[in-house]
C-alpha cells in the first residue's frame, strides 16, 4: 500500500511538475538572466583577490608589506574594487541584453551596447561640488550590484523591444555593395534611439515622483522586499527545498532555481555587506560555497564515508570515482551513479543534509561565531579553502567543517541502509 | 566515419563522458566522432548526428527530441553508466543502435 502510494506520487513528479519544471529552466528570459549575470563573475573574482590580499588576516604579512612598500600599498584594492565590483551592473546589463537577443537567433553585441547606454540613462548621477560649480558624476563604484534588478529589468526590456524591431525590419537598409561590418551597425540604430527615448522619458517620469528616480524605484518596491524575503533564514530554506526537489528527479535543479532567481539576490546582499557595511548572513558564497560541500546535496559527506566505510562494491566503487570530482564541488557522479535520482531512501538525505549544513551556518553566523561570506569565489573552489577565501578568516573554514558535519549526521543512517542493502544483493547474486 | 552528439542540461558534465567514450571507441577500432552540446543547441547540432544522445538531466526531453529528428535514432543514456562515466558501456549501445 505504502509503496503504491509512493509510486503514485513518482509518476505525478515525473509527468506533470517535470516537463513544467523543466520548461521552466528553458525559459528564454531566464536563460538570458542567467548566462548574462554570470559574465561578471570573473571581475567579481579578481576583485575578491584584491580584497584577500589587501586584508590579509595576517598581521605579519600586513607589516611586512606596509614596511617595504609604504603605507600606503594597498592603495591596489580601491583601484581595483572600482573596476571589477563597481562596474558589475553595467556587465550584467549587456550580458543580459546581448544573451537574450542573441536567443532569438539575431546578433546580440549592438543590443548589448544599447543595452548599457540604457542603463546610463535611467540611473541618476550624484551632484557635486566641483570648486564653485555644482557638477553631475557618476560616483567610481556606484554601479556596482546594488544597481542589479535595475539593470537586469532594463535589459530585459531593451532586449524585448530590439528584437521585435529587427524582427519586424524596422530598421535601416543599406545598398547590398556596403560591407555587412557597416550596415550592422545601422541595424542597432532605428531600435536603439527609441530605446534610448524611452528611457529619457522613464527617468524624467521617475524624477517627479517620490523615489527621485527609477533605480531608486525599483529597489524600494521590487528589489529590496524581494531580497528579505528571499534571503531570509525561510527563503533560504525554499531555495535549498525547491533545488534538491528538482535534482532529485534528475533535474539540474541549481541552473533552474538557483542560477536566475537567487544568485541576483545574493549578489545585491554581498556588495551592500562590501560597500556599506550590512550584515547580510545570506550571500552568493554563503549558499554556493557553503551548502554546495561536495556539489548539489552536500554530498562530501557521502564520499567521505563511502571511501572510508562502505562494505558493498557499488558504494566503494562510488566513491572511488566520485572522490575526485566532489572535492571541486561536482558530483554526478554520485547521483547518477549511486543513484540518488528516482531513489527514495536517498531523495531524503540528499534535500534535508544541505538544510542542515545551510541552517548551523546560519546560526553561527547569526550569533557573530562565524563571519560573514562577503569574497567572490566559483563554487568549483574546493571546501576549507573556500571557507577562508571567501571570510578571510579562518572560522570561515570551521564553519564549513560544521555544516560538512552536520551534512554527515543526515546522511549517515540513510547511506549506512543503502550500503547494507546493496551489500545483501551483490552476496545474493554471488551465490546465484 | 559516424557522428554522435551528446545533449545534456550545460553541456559542461557531459564533456567528462565524452572523453571517456572516444577512448572506448579507439579501443574497439570504431570511427566515431563525439561531441557534448546543451540541448538548447539541438536545431544546431541535431541534423549532423548520426545518433543522439541525451544525459539524464534531460531525460523529460526525450519525446520532444524523438519528433524534432523522427529519421534519428534518440536515446536517453543509462543513467548510471552516465553517473558512473561507464563509455565503454554507452559505446556498446550505440554499437549496437547503430549496428555496427
Amino acid at each position: 500500500m505504502k509503496e503504491e502510494k509512493t509510486n503514485k506520487f513518482m509518476t505525478f513528479m515525473e509527468e506533470k511538475f517535470l516537463p513544467l519544471a523543466g520548461k521552466l529552466g528553458s525559459q528564454r528570459h531566464l536563460l538570458a538572466l542567467r548566462d548574462g549575470v554570470v559574465m561578471m563573475m570573473p571581475l567579481l573574482i579578481i576583485g575578491a583577490f584584491s580584497m584577500i590580499i589587501a586584508e590579509f588576516p595576517v598581521q605579519a604579512f600586513l607589516d611586512f608589506m606596509a614596511n617595504t612598500f609604504g603605507e600606503n600599498w594597498n592603495a591596489f584594492e580601491g583601484i581595483i574594487m572600482h573596476a571589477t565590483y563597481g562596474i558589475a551592473a553595467i556587465i550584467a546589463c549587456y550580458g543580459v541584453t546581448s544573451s537574450l537577443v542573441k536567443s532569438y537567433g539575431i546578433d546580440g553585441t549592438p543590443a548589448g551596447v544599447i543595452g548599457i547606454s540604457a542603463l546610463m540613462t535611467v540611473v541618476v548621477p550624484s551632484l557635486l561640488l566641483d570648486g564653485e560649480e555644482v557638477v553631475e558624476a557618476w560616483i567610481a563604484g556606484s554601479l556596482d550590484a546594488t544597481l542589479l534588478f535595475t539593470a537586469m529589468l532594463v535589459a530585459l526590456i531593451t532586449g524585448e523591444i530590439y528584437r521585435r524591431m529587427v524582427q519586424k525590419n524596422i530598421t535601416i537598409k543599406l545598398p547590398d555593395s556596403v560591407p555587412p561590418a557597416v550596415s550592422a551597425q545601422f541595424t542597432a540604430l532605428i531600435p536603439g534611439i527609441t530605446i534610448i527615448i524611452l528611457f529619457t522619458i522613464i527617468r524624467l517620469l521617475f524624477a517627479k515622483t517620490v523615489w527621485g528616480g527609477f533605480p531608486e524605484f525599483i529597489s524600494d518596491v521590487i528589489s529590496t522586499p524581494l531580497r528579505h524575503a528571499g534571503t531570509s533564514y525561510f527563503g533560504t530554506l525554499i531555495a535549498c527545498l525547491m533545488e534538491h526537489l528538482l535534482w532529485s528527479f534528475g533535474l539540474h535543479g541549481s541552473a533552474i532555481v538557483i542560477f536566475p532567481i537567487f544568485e541576483p539576490l545574493w549578489l545585491i546582499n554581498m556588495s551592500e555587506n562590501i560597500s556599506a557595511g550590512a550584515r547580510n548572513i545570506v550571500t552568493f558564497t554563503f549558499y554556493e560555497n557553503g551548502v554546495w560541500i561536495g556539489g548539489s546535496g552536500a554530498t562530501l559527506a557521502v564520499v567521505l564515508y563511502m571511501l572510508l566505510f562502505a562494505k558493498s562494491k557499488l558504494l566503494k566503487n562510488v566513491g572511488k570515482i566520485g572522490i575526485a570530482p566532489g572535492i571541486f564541488n561536482i558530483n554526478e557522479p554520485v547521483t547518477f551513479g549511486l543513484p540518488i535520482v528516482l531513489n527514495p531512501t536517498l531523495m531524503i538525505p540528499y534535500i534535508l543534509a544541505p538544510i542542515a549544513a545551510m541552517t548551523v551556518q546560519y546560526l553561527g553566523t547569526a550569533i557573530g561565531l562565524f563571519p560573514l561570506c562577503n569574497n567572490m569565489v566559483p563554487w568549483t573552489c574546493p571546501i576549507l579553502i573556500s571557507g577562508f577565501l571567501t571570510t578571510g578568516s579562518i572560522m570561515g573554514v570551521v564553519a564549513q567543517l560544521c555544516g560538512l558535519a552536520a551534512a554527515f549526521i543526515v546522511w549517515l543512517p540513510f547511506i549506512r541502509a543503502y550500503d547494507d542493502k546493496c551489500y545483501k544483493e551483490e552476496l545474493e547474486s554471488e551465490e546465484k | 566515419m559516424k557522428n554522435i552528439v551528446l545533449f545534456c542540461a550545460a553541456g559542461m558534465s557531459t564533456s567528462l563522458l565524452v572523453n571517456k567514450m572516444k577512448a572506448a571507441a579507439a579501443e574497439n577500432g570504431l570511427e566515431y566522432e563525439i561531441a557534448a552540446h546543451p540541448l538548447s543547441e539541438a536545431d544546431t547540432y541535431g541534423p549532423e548526428a548520426d545518433i543522439i544522445l541525451l544525459g539524464p538531466q534531460v531525460k523529460y526531453k526525450l519525446k520532444e527530441t524523438q519528433d524534432q529528428f523522427p529519421d534519428k535514432p534518440v536515446e536517453a543514456i543509462n543513467m548510471q553508466d552516465y553517473g558512473m562515466m561507464n563509455g565503454a558501456n554507452v559505446i556498446k549501445r550505440v554499437k549496437e543502435v547503430l549496428g555496427d
